[in-house]
């Protein structure tokens, strides 16, 4: 399969008193079209910085050192701000994690969509309004007329972030990417939420890049995994082997941290994540597995397990982990 | 200990003197906005809407449910930190209302949801965990020194944290700060709420194991609130489900989440993410959102939303919360002779 | 209640505070006026050689023999009827004396407020964009400087480089004598654009711009830091990033969207300078020799003319709780949350 995006040893760091964060270092994976990826991790492993990084959104003191980010073979980062615009919205979209954040609260919600289409794509007007309304009709706002002179905060969590993907859809994009769009909202909406998702990119076969911390939603809704740890992608693969079959010691460890029924006691990560100024050499996970070696303090290369399966580990496990559910 | 004795199945009917007994517990708000003239009536919130349960000592019972459900009001009844408007509260069968603050503090103690914002900055560790020993016991400096440095190490902090500040720890480190101050005094019953939702899942796991080890080893009763099912499901030995400020579901943990009675219950388990790729999961996610509980109208707060639904019923009567084997359940399904009344 | 008839009854309930906060003031003033030290018989017997009975003559003609609370029922119930008294010093009704000078005083805030607001803004703004920049240290080292300043001095220096030293702007006063305005409206630079008296609007504008600046520059420091503040605030809003997101450039995306919601906090500080305004507009009256309400009311302090003072701070206070109110008024158009 032709990627529609492939990322290539990207390496940002973050220039700060406390002196240079590595906060991406050789990252790489790929898209393709109509597939849904998940990029998972815990907080500070770099994940919202890739999305970013993908949207053109890298601003000082962070700076991409290095690396490409192909988007059907073109490398975004050797483009001018200039041409990024005609891949925003159009190519790539971005849903925010806190839908009622992202709408402008002093401009209706139609002003917004509109936007994307007259101004984002030059449509006239009274074309631009169709699509608008026909596209929140699309994403499940029956009251279309109503939502477009609606302002944010008239809107529940689950409508704003209906209306979010609405204007990733007027702008025409194939490959959407959703910054832990479901971690502001209940149970209930983030379900709905989800399964609209699913249900756009299959009708539309385009791409999802789901960035989130909940395993649970990265499980249900995605074809392939990416599991980072502490600014370096550490495995990939399909979602089931991820799952099942877990190579990577911390893959394996937050897995087992997870609360499921059936449990007495939840395995714990012993340490910290390390501080990215001084992160250590070689493995970035070797100061807190029981598996680290002397070896670990090379760094591993992301090596092909299977087929579409990557590890980057000198000991990786290849023991099935016990199931969950 | 094993899942089984942890896990025993109760019948709540059989209370003979719970540690937290609440009995249809109200609590209504009114909204003044900036707009609002000051003859006007303004709008009320029932928060909380005549919700009953039990929680006995050495137990953990969980509250689980979505914004706006009124857990949140609930801890904040229990902890006597506000009045209720309707029902009442008993702690070891006397009213809350009847206990000074220097009787009931010591003996009830909560966990806040952010640890970034429940402890003061500008207070040691060793200050922000060993001031509620200056209030409520007549221990000399160098005992108190000796008390929170106990605590400290129960959980898992070691003696040099102790003049440390805040800013200098992480969130799971601030979290077992806040756990500290609230077992210094060595309560009774102690709430949670949502003690681990603004960390990350290996960080979540330590704290959880934590709070498991020290409630069995101080027989704790506790009150965990929490919107994560997986964890309810993990650690409570009783759960209830809220709705709207209403109690649609109690029992215990196993039964519930095994058969969920009320459909608000099965709606919610259903949506509940699980990581487990091969999870078929067909069932339609509830359709609409959650609606506003400022002058809702009687009957069912889950009528609006609920896929089976008796017409002509749940809108317009209010289920009262009824016994079904194990379990508590406020659903006509369940009480077909009430829905003929 | 409708939405309309519901804005008027918030408007009513503002405006029946409003008439509170005048009622309650209109005392204090009419307190102090008393209590500072002058007596004004005294004032108008002037040097010449006077009795004992002149004196109370007078003191009786001006009613200052009664009670305070009869002083001031007097005077107050005769303001409800729109008659502020007469000047002591000259027998002149007030009101239309303090609408005359008035006049000049608008003219001259309203020009400020303007020029406070454009530079402000403009220079918040860039120092925003351009955040770091030369542009930026040296504009938020000028508001500083602005902000230090007092505006007497600020007024002199101006006086000083411009008028006596490059002589290119009048000294002070408001009008030359040689130019002539024929009345319309009673607002000399509206009058002369209306009729069309371009030399009158040359001259006029030459005598306005240094007081406008002295008076409008204080302010205009604080709407910059202001201004800057509240873009660098709105410009890391993730509605910002949405914008660039569906592919606005940035110039877009800060015209439609970050300059309305960064203006909110701005219209604040406008509205809490208009006191800013009205009281260096008298001391920028004084230095400039403006015939504004200012200088009046000054002369009339010194002279402990009672009706004057207390009808001039009188109308500066109904000034200020009015443009409170619209300032309160233009939140509600600026932010769809704030419903009056």
């Amino acid at each position: 399969m032709e990627p529609l995006l492939e990322v290539r040893d990207l390496k940002i760091n973050f220039y700060t008193y406390r002196g240079v964060v590595k906060a991406l270092e050789g990252v790489r994976f790929s898209i393709g079209q109509g597939e849904s990826v998940g990029l998972v991790g815990e907080t500070g492993c770099g994940k919202s910085v890739t999305a970013r990084a993908i949207m053109g959104f890298v601003e000082p003191p962070g700076k991409i050192e290095s690396g490409e980010i192909l988007l059907e073979k073109d490398d975004l980062l050797k483009y001018s701000e200039r041409d990024m615009r005609k891949i925003r919205g159009r190519k790539i979209s971005f849903i925010f994690q806190e839908p009622k954040k992202a709408l402008d609260p002093t401009a209706t919600v139609g002003n917004q969509l509109m936007e994307a289409a007259t101004v984002a794509r030059g449509m006239d007007r009274a074309a631009a309004q169709a699509l608008a309304l026909e596209t929140l009709e699309q994403v499940g706002l029956g009251d279309a007329q109503r939502v477009m002179q609606s302002y944010s905060f008239e809107l529940s969590g689950g409508m704003a972030q209906r209306v979010m993907i609405a204007m990733g859809m007027v702008g025409g994009s194939r490959l959407m990417i959703a910054d832990e769009p479901t971690s502001a909202l209940d149970v209930s909406i983030q379900a709905q939420i989800l399964r609209l998702l699913g249900e756009i990119r299959s009708k539309q076969n385009s791409s999802l890049l789901l960035i989130t911390h909940d395993l649970g939603v990265a499980a249900e809704n995605c074809d392939r995994i990416i599991v980072m740890y502490a600014g370096r992608i550490v495995e990939s693969g399909p979602v089931r082997e991820i799952f099942r079959e877990p190579a990577h010691p911390y893959t394996v460890k937050l897995l087992n941290a997870l609360p499921a029924p059936g449990k007495t006691r939840l395995e714990a990560i012993p340490g910290m994540v390390p501080d990215l100024v001084d992160p250590p050499a070689g493995c970035r996970f070797s100061n807190r597995c029981d598996r680290a070696s002397e070896a670990c303090s090379k760094l591993p290369p992301l090596a092909q397990i299977g087929p579409d399966h990557a590890v980057a580990c000198i000991h990786p496990m290849r023991v099935p982990a016990k199931a969950e559910t | 200990m094993t899942e089984k004795a942890r896990k025993q199945t109760e019948s709540p009917a059989q209370d003979a003197d719970p540690l937290i007994d609440v009995r249809g517990l109200g609590m209504s708000f009114p909204v003044r906005n900036s707009a609002s003239l000051p003859w006007e009536t303004p709008p009320v919130v029932r928060a909380v809407n005549n919700v009953s349960m039990a929680i006995r000592a050495n137990e953990i019972f969980g509250l689980a449910g979505e914004s706006g459900c009124g857990k949140s009001t609930v801890a904040r009844l229990v902890m006597g930190l506000i009045d209720p408007t309707e029902g009442e509260i008993r702690f070891r069968s006397r009213p809350i209302q009847d206990y000074s603050a220097s009787e009931i503090r010591p003996r009830v103690q909560m966990v806040f949801q952010d640890p970034y914002t429940s402890l003061n900055p500008r207070r040691t560790i060793g200050r922000i965990v060993g001031d509620p020993l200056i209030i409520h016991t007549g221990m000399n400096a160098s005992q108190r020194r000796e008390r929170v440095m106990q605590v400290l190490n129960r959980v898992g902090l070691a003696d040099y944290h102790y003049d440390r500040y805040p800013h200098e720890f992480s969130g799971g480190q601030r979290q077992r700060i806040a756990i500290a101050r609230a077992l210094i005094l060595d309560p009774e019953f102690l709430v949670l709420d949502e003690p681990t939702s603004a960390l990350d899942v290996s960080v979540q796991a330590v704290i959880l194991n934590m709070i498991l080890e020290l409630q069995a080893e101080m027989q704790l009763g506790c009150l965990f609130i929490t919107h994560d099912l997986n964890l309810m499901r993990f650690l409570a030995h009783r759960t209830g489900v809220m709705y709207l400020g209403q109690m649609v579901e109690v029992g215990p943990t196993q039964d519930l989440f095994d058969d969920p009675l009320h459909p608000y219950t099965r709606a919610l388990i259903d949506a509940t993410p699980q990581p487990d790729p091969d999870r078929v999961n067909a069932q339609v996610p509830l359709e609409g959102e959650i609606p506003s509980n400022i002058n809702r109208p009687t009957g069912c707060a889950f009528a609006s939303r609920c896929p089976v639904r008796i017409d002509g019923t749940c809108e317009r009567v209010e289920p009262e919360l009824k016994p079904v084997g194990s379990r508590l359940v406020a659903c006509h399904l369940h009480h077909p002779a009430e829905a003929s009344t | 209640m409708t939405g309309r008839t519901r804005t008027l009854a918030v408007i009513a309930t503002r405006l029946v505070n409003a008439v509170i906060v005048l009622l309650v003031l209109s005392l204090i003033i009419f307190a102090f006026m008393r209590a500072i030290p002058g007596d004004p018989v005294l004032n108008l017997l002037g040097e010449e050689e006077t009795t004992q009975a002149q004196y109370d003559a007078l003191r009786i003609q001006l009613g200052l023999d009664q009670p305070f609370y009869v002083q001031y029922w007097n005077w107050f119930s005769r303001v409800l009827q729109g008659d502020f008294g007469q000047s002591l010093q000259t027998n002149e009704p007030v009101l239309p004396v303090i609408w005359e000078k008035l006049k000049a005083t608008i003219e001259l805030a309203i020009f400020a407020v303007i020029l406070g607001t454009i530079i402000g803004v403009t220079a918040g703004t860039i120092s925003a964009v351009k955040r770091d920049s030369i542009f930026d240290s040296a504009a938020m080292l000028v508001s500083l400087m602005g902000i230090s300043m007092p505006v007497f001095w600020m007024g002199i220096l101006l006086i000083i480089v411009f008028s006596v030293g490059l002589d290119i702007l009048p000294v002070s006063g408001m009008i030359s004598f040689s130019t002539i305005i024929t009345p319309v409206t009673g607002f000399p630079l509206l009058d002369a654009v209306l009729t069309g008296n371009w030399a009158g609007v040359k001259d006029l504008l030459s005598h306005l711009v240094l007081p406008a600046i002295t008076l409008g520059l204080t302010p205009a420091a604080l709407i910059a830091r202001t201004t800057r503040a509240s873009m660098l605030e709105v410009i890391n809003e993730d509605y910002v990033k949405a914008g660039l997101a569906r592919g606005l450039t940035f110039n877009q995306t800060l015209w439609r969207h970050v300059m309305r919601n960064a203006m909110i906090p701005v219209v604040t500080v406008i509205g809490l300078e208009i006191g800013v305004y009205l009281g260096g507009s008298i001391v920028t009256e004084t230095v400039f020799s403006w015939p504004g309400l200012g200088r009046y009311m000054i002369d009339a302090i010194y002279a402990n003319d009672y009706p004057v003072v207390q009808g001039a701070v009188l109308i500066y206070a109904s000034i200020v709780v009015l443009v409170s109110l619209i300032v309160d008024l233009t939140y509600s158009a600026l932010d769809p949350r704030v419903k009056i």
